[in-house]
Parts: C-alpha cells; sequence; structure tokens
C-alpha cells in the first residue's frame, strides 16, 4: 500500500487474514470488464470499485430509462435520457478516485467483442438478451478469460464461474456446456417482470466471485451454477460437466466474427430510425406490430397498428396478411429484432423493419422537442 | 418407487408448484415425455434436467428417489 490514505479505505479487508494487502494489491492489478450496466451491472461496479479494482471496463449502449430506476441504483430520476456508461462512470470514479474507467458506449458484437475483452483479466455477464450472453461466451472461451455469469427473471436468479479451469480436476465449463444453444423463445424481464432486489443480490454474487477469484481465496463457483429463489429463500446448485453437446460455437477468432448470434448480428438494414419511422406513418400500405405483451407501457394511440406479443407472434405469424412493409416495435428495439426474424423467415420477405431503440425511445425523444 | 421433481423460474408456473412426485421413471427421456404430457405448457420453453445436482444433457437412466432438476435458461440482467 502506498499511503495511510489507502491503507484506510480498504481496512476492513486487509484485516482479513485471507485477503490481506496481498489481496489489495491483487485487485489493484486487476482489469475487469462488466458487460451491461443495469440490474445486475450497478451492485457488482459499485462492489469492485469500492473494493479498489484497479481498472473497469464498462460496456453498455442503452440510456438510463425510468423504468430502469426500480433496479439499477447507479442512476437517479435526472438520468433518465442519459448513456448509462457516462453516468456510471461519473458515480463511480466519485466513491472510489483510485480505480480508473474505461467505458464503451456501444453494443458488444461479434465485430468489436474480441478487441474489447482481451485486455481485460475477467469478464462479468450483466447482460439482458441471450445472444449477448452467448457471444460474451465465445468470445471468453476463444480468448481464454474466465467469465462471471449472472441472470434474472421475476424472482429467481442464477450466478456461475465459466471457463475457469478446477484445479483438481483441470475441468473446464461454460455457458454451453449448460445450454448448448440459445432457447428460441424465451421472456425478459421486461415481459416476465423482475423484483428490484434479486439482480441487486445477483449481481452482488457476481462482484464476490470476481473478487474471490482475482485474490484467490475461498471456493469460486467453478463448474458449478447456483440458483437463490427470493421468494422462499431456497439456494439450489447444479454441477455442470464437460457436454459432448457442446459443439456448436465458433472454434476461431475468424468463425467468431462471422458466426450469427441473431440480434446482435443484425445490421442497421433492419432497423429504421425514428424519422424513417416517421415517414412511414404516412405511407398507406404498412403494417405496423406491436410486439410487447399485453399491459405494458407506454400505450400506444398516437397511430393505427396491430397487437401481437413476440410469444403469440411466434405461432400466429401466418395471421399477418401481405403488406408493402411491415415495421415492428417493442419497449427497447430488441424484441422487434426477433420479430423481425421470425417474420422475415416465415413470410420470405426482407420488408420487415424494427423500430430502432423501441416505442420508448421514440416518445421521450418526442416529449423534447 | 418415486422421483422427486424440482421446478425452477417459468417451470414453476406452469407446474403450479416447485415440487412434485413422479412414480418410477426409466429414464430423463421418459420423464420429459410424461411431463410434457401433463403439462402441455412446458412443450414451447427450452429446459435442461440436473439427477442428483448434476446436469444431464443426454439422456440418463433414473432409480428410486433421484431428486430431477428442471432448469430453464434465464436472460434477464
Amino acid at each position: 500500500m502506498n499511503s495511510n490514505k489507502e491503507h484506510s479505505r480498504y481496512q476492513r479487508q486487509i484485516s482479513l487474514k485471507e485477503f490481506g494487502e496481498q489481496g489489495q494489491q491483487k485487485l489493484q492489478q486487476a482489469k475487469v470488464l462488466v458487460v451491461g450496466a443495469g440490474g445486475l451491472g450497478c451492485p457488482a461496479l459499485q462492489y469492485l470499485t469500492a473494493a479498489g479494482v484497479g481498472l473497469i471496463g464498462i460496456v453498455d449502449h442503452d440510456c438510463v430509462e425510468l423504468s430502469n430506476l426500480q433496479r439499477q441504483i447507479l442512476y437517479t430520476t435526472e438520468d433518465v435520457g442519459r448513456p448509462k456508461v457516462e453516468v456510471a462512470a461519473k458515480r463511480l470514479i466519485a466513491l472510489n478516485p483510485d480505480t480508473k474507467f474505461q467505458t464503451y458506449n456501444v453494443r458488444i458484437t461479434n465485430a468489436n467483442a474480441l478487441e474489447m475483452i482481451k485486455d481485460f483479466d475477467l469478464v462479468i455477464d450483466g447482460s439482458d438478451n441471450f445472444s449477448t450472453r452467448y457471444l460474451v461466451n465465445d468470445a471468453c472461451v476463444l480468448l481464454d478469460k474466465p467469465l462471471v455469469y449472472g441472470a434474472v427473471l421475476r424472482f429467481e436468479g442464477q450466478v456461475a464461474v465459466f471457463n475457469l479451469e478446477d484445479k483438481l480436476s483441470n475441468i473446464k465449463t461454460n455457458y454451453r456446456d449448460l445450454f448448448p444453444e440459445a432457447p428460441e423463445f424465451s421472456l425478459s424481464c421486461s415481459e416476465a417482470g423482475v423484483l428490484g432486489v434479486v439482480p441487486g443480490i445477483i449481481g452482488t454474487m457476481q462482484a464476490t466471485e470476481a473478487l474471490k477469484v482475482i485474490t484467490g481465496i475461498g471456493k469460486p463457483l467453478i463448474n458449478k451454477l447456483l440458483t437463490f429463489n427470493t421468494l422462499n429463500n431456497s439456494f439450489y446448485d447444479f454441477d455442470i460437466v464437460n457436454s459432448e453437446l457442446n459443439t456448436v460455437y465458433p472454434k476461431t477468432k475468424e468463425s467468431f466474427k462471422e458466426f450469427n448470434y441473431e440480434q446482435s448480428c443484425f445490421t442497421s438494414v433492419t432497423e429504421i430510425s425514428k424519422e424513417e419511422f416517421d415517414n412511414s406513418l404516412k405511407e398507406s400500405d404498412v403494417l405496423f406490430i406491436d410486439v410487447r405483451e399485453v399491459d405494458e407501457l407506454p400505450i400506444v394511440n398516437d397511430f393505427k397498428h396491430l397487437k401481437l406479443p413476440l410469444s403469440r407472434l411466434k405461432v400466429e405469424w401466418n395471421s399477418i396478411t401481405a403488406n408493402e412493409r411491415i415495421i415492428v416495435f417493442c419497449n427497447s428495439g430488441q424484441r422487434s429484432l426477433q420479430a423481425v426474424n421470425v417474420l422475415r423467415g416465415h413470410l420470405s420477405t426482407d420488408k420487415v423493419f424494427s423500430l430502432k431503440g423501441g416505442i420508448a425511445e421514440y416518445f421521450l425523444a418526442d416529449s423534447f422537442k | 418407487m418415486a422421483i422427486k421433481v424440482l421446478a425452477f423460474g417459468q417451470i414453476s408456473d406452469i407446474l403450479s408448484r416447485s415440487e412434485m412426485e413422479f412414480s418410477a421413471m426409466k429414464d430423463t427421456e421418459e420423464l420429459r415425455r410424461e411431463i410434457a404430457k401433463q403439462f402441455p405448457g412446458l412443450s414451447a420453453l427450452n429446459y435442461v434436467i440436473s439427477v442428483n445436482k448434476k446436469i444431464v444433457l443426454q439422456n440418463t437412466s433414473l432409480k428410486d428417489n433421484d431428486v430431477v432438476a428442471l432448469l430453464p435458461p434465464f436472460s434477464g440482467g
């Protein structure tokens, strides 16, 4: 430790005999990338910063939304509309000026992931969709980086440490040994809901696992997945083994860049801007489809559209009649990208587009006019 | 002869309970088929099975008193 000030900041953990000055030095030298500054990312970032991790990378392309504040505790009401990485970095620097931050206000894709991850020692997955989860997993496998995984839904969460070898058995597993391929259908938190404390608990557990891996204390969740159910306070753990079914993943950096991660690989051609959306509203032969679940806010009354939640669209796509163009939208622009994929596939047309950023951002832009 | 089944995530909603018992089942495939028959809502859902806490992605034989867990993937963050 260089100074008394630093020593007193970290005194409570340095005084742990397993941790000590040595643990603090390891943290100071550590470089951790947190993917997603949302419900999981916020608490993970706060605890890693507070603990004195030397360099923290934050990647997130979203802006703060009002519906985030129930669980994303780094942000305040005033921050709505501002880029998450900017707000997060500002708050975290104030928390601990010893930590350096590298922010990436972009969506992590297979075009930029390897470059982004390569200089970090450990990655925390706090993303909110399957395509990013598989992409980050595969990138960590290719670059041989430990990955601390966390995911939540409703009242439950999952946490695991992937791609780190168990010293006794020499076995190393990853997300694809658990779920070899992304599911065709799944619910996100905006569809299924989540209790705010759940990502708080799971994100904090991810930070705990990261601190254990970096400092070498305790037994991290290697080759294990731990689940926690807040309703009945039950923990359950699963042993993960190398699976023969884990075959569908890119084996080289080149094939990673060409691998189809669905949403993350969509190019701008599938997405339209707010301006293009406005122009399309004036055309006659365009079908607009709201693919959000019923009851999701904001309610859209401003233009004629069909309400067909993504979960139903996947089975009822044949109820859609031919149109010159179809424009789908959801809250953030992620589910609508899935809907584009479904409709383009089934209707054999490429004239299906998704509103970039979703209807929430669309209305937000409107309210600033 | 019974097998205890634990349900996680959305599966416990579909089953309307987080724990249930099934009479003797030869293997995990038979159990999957039986569960799908009793709970058609489950057919659209992806999930993996663990037998006595160990994830098994391929068909695995079951014996009396085994504890099987049904785990769906979560994506939320």
